[in-house]
C-alpha cells in the first residue's frame, strides 16, 4: 500500500470514528442537555450504558442476561444467514449461467422475494414449529434473497471478451463458469453477502416473534411491552454493533479474496 | 416556455398547499392511528347529539377528551357513550382511537397524545412509566384466559391434585419440565405462575415461551408445546373433544378486571375535572344499560364492525356475557382495584417494574373521580 492511500485510510477512519462520536454526542445533547424528549420514550445514551452494563448480569426482567440474549440471536441469525448464503448464491449463480435454470426458477423467486419474511410465521409455526430452525428460517428467507439477485447480476455482469477469450483458448462451459464468470462477479457476490447479514439481522425481531424465551429481538419486544424504551435502546444498540462486527468480518475476506477488492 | 412556468408555478402551489393542510390541526393527535370508521365515529357522535338535549350545547362548550381503546370488549363502553351522545349531552366530546394493543396505547401517552384510556394488565405500566392516574377498574374479563392441554396428555390423566382448586387438571410430576406459550408480561403470566404455585412448582421447573394468543394456537394445534394460553375469541377455536382447560383465571380464584386510566396532565387539569367525572358518571351508567344483553350484544357487533373484524353473533354471545361491566351495586361492595394491585405486586415479584415503581404505581390509584361518579350516579338516576 502506498504512503497515500495509508493516509487516504486513516484519514477515513477518523471521519468514521467522528461520525459515530458525533450521533452520540446529539443523541446525549437532545435526552440530557436540551431534553427534548422525555427519558421514557428516548433514554441518554449514558442511561441506555447503564442499562446495557447492568443487563450484563441481570436476568430481569426479560429472564436472560445480555450475553444469553446476545448467544441466542447469533444462533438463529448466523444459522439463517449461512443457509441463506449456501443456498442463495449458488442458486444466483445456477439461474444466471443456465438459461433452463433461469426461465423454470426466476418467476418462483421473484413472487417469493416480495412476500415479507413476518408473513411467513404462520406457515413457518406449522411446517417448523418454534424452534431455532422454524426461526433461522425466517431469517433465511430475508437473508438469501439478496445472495441471489447479486450473483445472479454479477454472473450477468460477466464481460463478454472474457469470455471470448476463454472459448479462444478452448475452455469448457464449466471451466469458463469457474475460472472467468465466478471470479468477475465475486465484487457482487460479497456486496450481496454484506447486505444479506444486514437483512438478517434486521429481521431478528420478526422472527424472534414466533416463540421465543431469549434473544435480542424478544428483548426488544417485552422492553415495549414493559414501557422499557432503555432496554430497547440496548437491543438496538447491540444488534447494530454485532452486525458492524460481522460486516467488518465479511470486508477482511473480501479483501483476502477478491483481486483488487480494497 | 410558457408551459413550463405554468407547470412550475401549479407544481409550487400544489407544495405549498399540501404543506399547509399537511401542518395544520394538531388537535386530533393520535391521528395517524385513527380508523376511518373510527372518524366517522366521532361524526356521527355530533350528529347523533343533534337528537338529544344536548343540541343548545355548543360545541365550543364542550371538553374534549382523546379517547384512546382497543378492539376488544372493554371498549365498547366508550363507543356506546358516544353513540348515545351522552358525552355531549354532559358537557364533553369523546374522540375515540383504537389500538391493537395495550402497549400502543402506552406510546401513544408516552407521547402526550391521549387523555383516557382503556386497559388491561399493560395498565400497571401505564402508571409506573407514565405516571398515568388509575381511574376504577369497570370489566370482569377474566372468563376466557386460560390455558389449555391436550386431552391425552399426562396432565390431563389427573384433575384435582390440590384440593383448594377441583377443576384444576396435572400434578408435580407431569407439568414438570413442560413448556408453556403465553405472552411473557402479561396477565398470562401471572395464571401461569398461580397455576405452578397450586402444584407446588415455579417457573423454573417449567420452559415459558413467549407466543400470543394466535400464533400459540397455530403452534399448539399443530403438535408443539404442552400448553398453550388462549382467550376469547381465540379460546372457543379449540376443539372440546381434544383439547381442555388445564387452569382459568376462573378456577384458580384469581380477579382479572380491565381498567380505566387518564393521562397525569388531564387529571391535573382543574378545567377537565367536571368532565372526568361525568365520563367516569357515564360509564356506571352505560354498565347498567348492559345488564340488557340484547344491548351489550348489538353494540359488540357494532363494535367488532367498526374495527374490521367479522363474528358471528350465536359464537361470541357467551364470550361476551360472561365479561360483566361493573355496575354501580359492583362499584359499591366488591373490591374493584384488586386485580390492578395483584397485577403490579406480580410485576414487581417477577421484576418486571422495581419495588420503587410499584410505590408509584400504588400512589397513582386514585378513587377520588370514582367516588364523585358514584355520587353523581346516584343523584342523578337512582332517584
Amino acid at each position: 500500500m502506498t504512503k497515500q492511500r495509508k493516509q487516504f485510510a486513516f484519514r477515513m477512519k477518523v471521519i468514521s470514528v467522528c461520525a459515530l462520536f458525533g450521533f452520540f454526542l446529539i443523541w446525549y445533547l437532545v435526552t440530557e442537555v436540551w431534553k427534548l424528549a422525555p427519558e421514557t420514550l428516548l433514554p441518554s445514551p449514558l442511561k441506555a450504558l447503564e442499562t446495557g452494563i447492568g443487563k450484563w448480569s441481570i436476568k430481569k426482567p426479560d429472564g436472560s442476561t445480555l450475553p444469553q440474549h446476545i448467544f441466542a440471536s447469533l444462533r438463529v441469525s448466523l444459522l439463517g444467514f449461512c443457509f441463506g448464503a449456501v443456498i442463495g448464491v449458488p442458486l444466483g449463480i445456477l439461474m444466471a449461467w443456465w438459461e433452463k435454470a433461469d426461465m423454470c426458477l426466476k418467476p418462483v423467486f421473484d413472487f417469493v422475494r416480495t412476500i415479507p419474511p413476518i408473513a411467513w410465521i404462520p406457515i413457518m409455526i406449522i411446517l417448523l414449529g418454534i424452534g431455532v430452525v422454524a426461526k433461522a428460517s425466517i431469517v433465511f428467507l430475508s437473508a438469501f434473497i439478496p445472495c441471489v439477485v447479486n450473483s445472479y447480476t454479477g454472473i450477468k455482469s460477466t464481460k463478454k471478451v472474457h469470455i471470448w477469450v476463454g472459448q479462444t483458448f478452448g475452455a469448457s462451459k464449466t471451466r469458463l463458469l469457474f475460472k472467468v464468470a465466478i471470479p468477475s462477479a465475486l465484487p457482487y457476490i460479497f456486496t450481496g453477502l454484506k447486505v444479506s447479514l444486514n437483512s438478517s439481522w434486521g429481521s431478528l425481531v420478526a422472527a424472534e416473534m414466533l416463540g421465543s424465551d431469549s434473544g435480542l429481538g424478544y428483548m426488544i419486544q417485552l422492553g415495549r411491552l414493559l414501557c422499557r424504551a432503555d432496554l430497547i435502546i440496548v437491543g438496538m444498540v447491540v444488534i447494530g454493533i454485532m452486525g458492524t462486527i460481522l460486516s467488518a468480518i465479511l470486508d477482511f475476506m473480501e479483501i483476502k479474496l477478491v483481486k483488487g477488492a480494497m | 416556455m410558457k408551459k413550463k412556468k405554468l407547470i412550475a408555478v401549479f407544481l409550487s402551489l400544489a407544495l405549498m398547499a399540501s404543506v399547509v393542510t399537511g401542518c395544520g390541526n394538531s388537535q386530533g393527535g393520535a391521528g395517524d392511528s385513527q380508523t376511518p370508521a373510527e372518524e366517522k365515529n366521532v361524526e356521527a357522535n355530533t350528529g347523533e347529539a343533534g337528537d338529544t338535549e344536548a343540541e343548545d350545547v355548543s360545541s365550543e362548550e364542550l371538553v374534549t377528551i382523546r379517547v384512546s381503546t382497543l378492539a376488544q370488549q372493554l371498549s365498547i363502553p366508550m363507543h356506546y357513550i358516544s353513540k348515545m351522545g351522552w358525552d355531549v349531552e354532559n358537557g364533553f366530546k369523546l374522540e375515540i382511537t383504537t389500538f391493537a394493543q395495550g402497549s400502543g396505547i402506552n406510546e401513544a401517552l408516552g407521547s402526550g397524545l391521549v387523555d383516557v384510556f382503556t386497559i388491561g394488565a399493560a395498565g400497571v405500566s401505564s402508571c409506573s412509566v407514565y405516571d398515568a392516574v388509575y381511574l376504577f377498574s369497570h370489566c370482569d374479563s377474566g372468563a376466557g384466559q386460560q390455558f389449555m392441554i391436550r386431552a391425552d396428555s399426562d396432565m390431563a390423566a389427573e384433575k384435582g391434585y390440590n384440593p383448594d382448586y377441583p377443576e384444576v387438571y396435572g400434578t408435580p410430576d407431569s407439568v414438570k419440565d413442560k413448556s408453556f406459550l403465553l405472552p411473557m408480561g402479561t396477565a398470562a403470566q401471572i395464571l401461569a405462575d398461580m397455576y405452578l404455585e397450586a402444584l407446588g412448582l415455579s417457573e423454573d421447573d417449567v420452559t415459558l415461551i413467549n407466543m400470543d394468543d394466535t400464533a400459540a394456537y397455530q403452534a399448539f394445534v399443530s403438535g408443539q408445546s404442552d400448553f398453550a394460553k388462549t382467550s376469547y375469541p381465540t379460546a372457543d377455536s379449540y376443539d372440546p373433544e381434544q383439547y381442555l382447560v388445564a387452569c382459568s383465571m376462573t378456577n384458580l380464584n384469581c380477579p382479572y378486571y380491565d381498567n380505566i386510566l387518564c393521562s397525569r396532565e388531564f387529571y391535573e387539569d382543574e378545567s377537565k375535572h367536571e368532565a372526568l367525572v361525568a365520563l367516569c358518571e357515564q360509564l356506571i351508567r352505560v354498565a347498567d344499560v348492559f345488564k340488557d344483553d340484547k344491548i351489550l350484544m348489538e353494540t359488540m357487533m357494532e363494535w367488532y364492525e367498526i374495527n374490521g373484524q367479522a363474528c358471528n353473533p350465536d359464537e361470541i354471545e357467551h364470550q361476551v356475557l360472561e365479561r360483566p361491566f361493573f355496575t354501580y351495586d359492583d362499584l359499591t361492595t366488591i373490591d374493584s382495584t384488586a386485580s390492578f394491585k395483584m397485577i403490579a405486586d406480580f410485576y414487581a415479584v417477577v421484576g418486571n417494574i422495581s419495588d420503587e415503581d410499584l410505590e408509584k404505581v400504588y400512589k397513582n390509584m386514585d378513587d377520588t373521580i370514582i367516588k364523585e361518579a358514584l355520587e353523581a350516579y346516584a343523584a342523578d338516576y337512582m332517584k
